[in-house]
């Protein structure tokens, strides 16, 4: 599994993916790890089978008991199958996770790990010098969901936002936005279901100064191509599915 | 699957229950031409309840062995993924945190094995207690002709009973044998997977 820095002044942002030894068949993730210090926040840990390259890359980076959080955006399988595995692994951390899906992702096997509702209105986390906020993405695309922002990396962790379905071992950063946008398209408005509640996120987000859009697929936006998305976005028709 | 047979079981032992009732009603009416039957029926009643009562409790243990087998599967899979994962790392101090993740799911394994090996015999000994209760049933039927060939006009019905009880005695055996066979299949499963893990042997750590 790939790692890579993504910023790294006093606290560190890391992301994971681009595996090539990943199954066949499995959607490509990007997670993602902020190491502050003695503390550190892994973000959407993955599904079940990518647990062990995970494992072997957080181990990497820093000593096991450093992780001390683990967020997850929602209750998909890509975002937290492995929730039982790392409940055998960091049995003192804390999960922070929409607080409707605590007895719904209870079923992925959580015996140690405690289970911190993030509440519909948001919270922050403080870590070891630096303060997180999870900022509610509900309806984007999970009934309960959350972004992740860091106000001193400038860096958000989108979720599904921005996500793009491509193949494997696809580059990293967006380099051409208006080539990546058919990428982009599908996903978005297939999986995004409520036009009202993705033009209330990216007004809220446009409040935000952000100079990195990290999603779970795909590829992290830099730049002005934070804003660019955020504009296709708002623009975009989405709940495809119905008529 | 055990469920199933055990349903089966219980739904036998019921209808043997409802069997004994209708005995009591015709020997009620049949008097004193069925003095004999009247104890006879108690006894179908009795075997009845009490097949009902060990299925029961077979029925909770075997629930048990289930979330036990589900849970070390669980274990396996983690053991097997740490092991993975063992393999990816050079660092010996993370090794050894590794290493340790898999003791622990090792020493799991073994304590749900002991658990389970305690309510496989549990479970053997209630099936016993069923058996031993039905195979009283053939003494049963052989009375409950002799009492019904003197019952004169009440005869067929008590002769049907008799059938009836037979029938159901021997459908019972019948889930009996098939839960037995079950369960030794389970052990069977039980040992293999007692045999050294794939993952201690990529790992070394047997």
């Amino acid at each position: 599994m790939k790692t890579t820095n993504l910023y790294n002044k006093g606290h560190r942002w890391v992301t994971f993916g681009r595996d090539p030894k990943k199954l066949a068949g499995i959607i490509d993730t990007n997670q993602y790890m902020i190491i502050d210090g003695q503390r550190a926040l892994l973000m959407d840990p993955g599904g079940i089978e990518i647990f062990s390259a995970m494992l072997a890359s957080v181990l990497r980076l820093c000593d096991i008991d450093t992780i001390t959080d683990i967020f997850a955006s929602h209750q998909d399988p890509d975002i937290i199958s492995s929730l039982g595995l790392w409940d055998q692994t960091l049995p003192t951390a804390r999960l922070h996770s929409p607080w409707i899906w605590e007895s719904f992702l209870r079923h992925f096997g959580l015996n140690h790990i405690e289970y911190v509702g993030i509440p519909d209105e948001g919270k922050t986390l403080a870590l070891e010098s630096i303060e997180v906020q999870f900022i509610p993405a509900h309806y984007l695309h999970a009934s309960g969901n959350y972004h992740v922002y860091d106000p001193e990396a400038r860096i958000l962790m989108s979720g599904d936002v921005g996500a793009a379905l491509e193949a494997d071992g696809a580059p990293l950063f967006v380099e051409d936005f208006d080539e990546h946008i058919e990428k982009m398209k599908l996903f978005h408005q297939r999986w995004m279901p409520s036009n009202r509640a993705k033009n209330d996120w990216v007004k809220r987000v446009r409040e935000l100064d952000i100079d990195m859009m990290a999603p779970q697929h795909g590829r992290i936006f830099r730049g002005d191509d934070v804003k660019r998305f955020l504009d296709w976005f708002e623009a975009l028709e989405v709940g495809s599915a119905i008529g | 699957m055990l469920a199933g047979h055990l349903f089966r079981m219980m739904r036998t032992a019921k209808l043997m229950s409802l069997s004994a009732s209708n005995a009591k009603g015709v020997a009620a009416r049949a008097g004193d031409k069925a003095l004999g039957f009247r104890p006879i029926t108690d006894f179908i009643a009795e075997m009845a309840n009490d097949t009902i009562h060990y299925a029961t409790k077979i029925n909770h243990l075997a629930l048990t062995v289930s979330r036990t087998a589900v849970n070390d599967l669980r274990t396996l899979d983690g053991a097997r993924r740490f092991a993975e994962a063992r393999e990816q790392i050079d660092d010996s101090g993370q090794a050894a945190f590794i290493d340790h993740l898999i003791r622990q799911a090792d020493e799991k394994r073994t304590a749900m094995h002991a658990e389970t090996a305690e309510i496989m015999a549990q479970l053997n000994a209630q099936l016993d207690e069923i058996h031993q209760r039905v195979r009283g049933s053939t003494i049963i039927v052989s009375n409950s002709r002799t009492e019904a060939s003197r019952a004169g006009e009440f005869q067929k019905y008590l002769d049907s009973i008799a059938d009836s009880v037979e029938l159901s005695a021997r459908d019972i055996q019948l889930e009996i044998s098939k839960c037995r066979k079950l369960i030794e299949s389970l052990d069977t499963l039980d040992d293999s997977s007692r045999n050294t893990p794939d993952y201690r042997l990529r790992t070394g750590t047997s």
